[in-house]
């Protein structure tokens, strides 16, 4: 009977530990939790100065191309002269591209490229791990395909989600050899469309108009630039890219 | 099964993500009994409790791997979203291969011995922490993000 309490008391004091072990572990996760959504409380008022600033910013840079930049995102938009923006040319040939900055009935400027069945790359600076990104876009008798590419180190390696006259997919170009990570098919838009990626550790979601297409796994790589890729023949328009920085 | 469900549910899983959860901590608990009473239906039950820990953390997984791509994420919740998808598969293995290995030492008896008692309630607490982990992700996802909600119009 003795022997029977003592294990029973000792039972309870085990129990009892448990939940101070549990509710300590508990109250740590919540401050943690509560000191990520003041950060991120933080990052929302950051954007919204970015917001205000950005006629300023506009201002300050000759191009006049349209930057938002909260540490955390980066927005682009044309500006009056082609390529002066923060999203570079990095692949193609600026003058065969014959770009135009037009203005679209909504009043947001587009660029206008076009293609004659070479490739051009548009990058932003920095490089990024986990991310997301969109890209407003519209062609016209464009036969080829548009991306967006991400962990761009260089021609040979990145990947991408791109979307072309008979399939959207998401890819992983190593070493300049192309694997395939998902691929559903899927016609381009007659009209503006936003085509939409992202890439949080090994998860790869490719999106249009906000609807999801793909959905693939691959092994995470180094950080690297992110920017539109173009192939094909045709005009495009670009009216925007946002690229956000992914964090938990 | 879609028509099974509530009108104001976004898919069935988050009316199986609890189970998993509850079952598995009642199984520690009973295992800790076992431990200090050495009484044999103790034994039984919480080889029976892991077994169905382990079922149900595989439908639960099942079950999320489906959610994922019809319920809308938000782009910044995209990574908390993966994290929890994966903190998800290994637990569902750690509670499969947990599992096994109970039923065998059960099926051998050689859970009988103390030492082999101590380090399963060990393995066992492991396994409530990854679910801590993957149920914390999927509360962030739920409650910060607001992932599988219904805004009220």
């Amino acid at each position: 009977m003795k022997t029977i309490k003592f294990k029973l008391s000792w039972l309870t004091s085990c129990i009892l530990l448990l939940f101070l072990a549990g509710t300590i572990t508990s109250c740590s996760t919540k401050k943690e939790s509560e000191e990520h959504s003041e950060e991120a409380g933080h990052h929302d008022e950051g954007t919204e100065e970015g917001h205000g600033h950005n006629g300023e910013e506009g201002d300050q840079h000759e191009e006049g191309a349209s930057m938002e930049s909260a540490g955390e995102s980066m927005m682009w938009m044309p500006g009056d002269q082609p390529f002066t923006g923060m999203l570079k040319l990095a692949e193609g040939d600026a003058q065969q591209l014959a770009p135009s900055v037009t203005t679209d009935n909504d009043g947001a400027k587009v660029l206008t490229l076009t293609l004659s069945g070479d490739k051009a790359i548009l990058l932003f600076d920095g490089a990024l791990e986990n991310l997301g990104a969109n890209l407003q876009f519209k062609t016209d008798g464009f036969q080829g395909e548009v991306a967006i590419v991400h962990h761009y180190t260089d021609a040979s390696n990145y990947d991408f989600v791109s979307i072309s006259n008979a399939a959207m997919e998401l890819g992983r170009m190593q070493d300049g050899k192309k694997s395939v990570l998902n691929k559903e098919d899927k016609k381009m838009p007659a009209d503006w469309a936003t085509l939409t990626v992202s890439s949080a550790g090994e998860h790869y979601k490719g999106l249009l108009n906000e609807e999801l297409v793909n959905h693939g796994h691959g092994e995470t790589r180094a950080a690297g630039q992110v920017g539109v890729m173009l192939n094909g023949k045709g005009k495009v328009m670009l009216k925007m890219m946002e690229v956000m920085n992914l964090t938990e | 099964m879609e028509t099974l469900l509530p009108d104001w549910a976004p898919n069935v899983h988050p009316m199986l993500v609890h189970f998993p959860i509850a079952i598995f901590i009642t199984a520690i608990v009973t295992d800790l009994s076992h431990l200090l009473l050495k009484k044999e239906w103790l034994r039984k039950t919480v080889t029976a409790l892991f077994v169905f820990a382990a079922l149900v953390a595989l439908v639960t997984y099942l079950s999320g791997k489906q959610a994922i791509d019809i319920v809308s994420v938000p782009m910044r919740a995209e990574l908390t979203a993966s994290n929890h998808s994966d903190w998800g598969l290994y637990t569902m293995l750690y509670f499969s291969a947990f599992a096994i290995v109970r039923g065998f030492l059960f099926w051998k008896e050689w859970d009988k011995k103390r030492m082999v008692a101590i380090l399963l309630f060990c393995g066992g607490v492991a396994g409530a922490a990854l679910i801590g982990k993957t149920a914390d992700l999927g509360a962030k996802l739920v409650y910060k993000y607001g992932v599988g909600i219904q805004k009220l119009k």
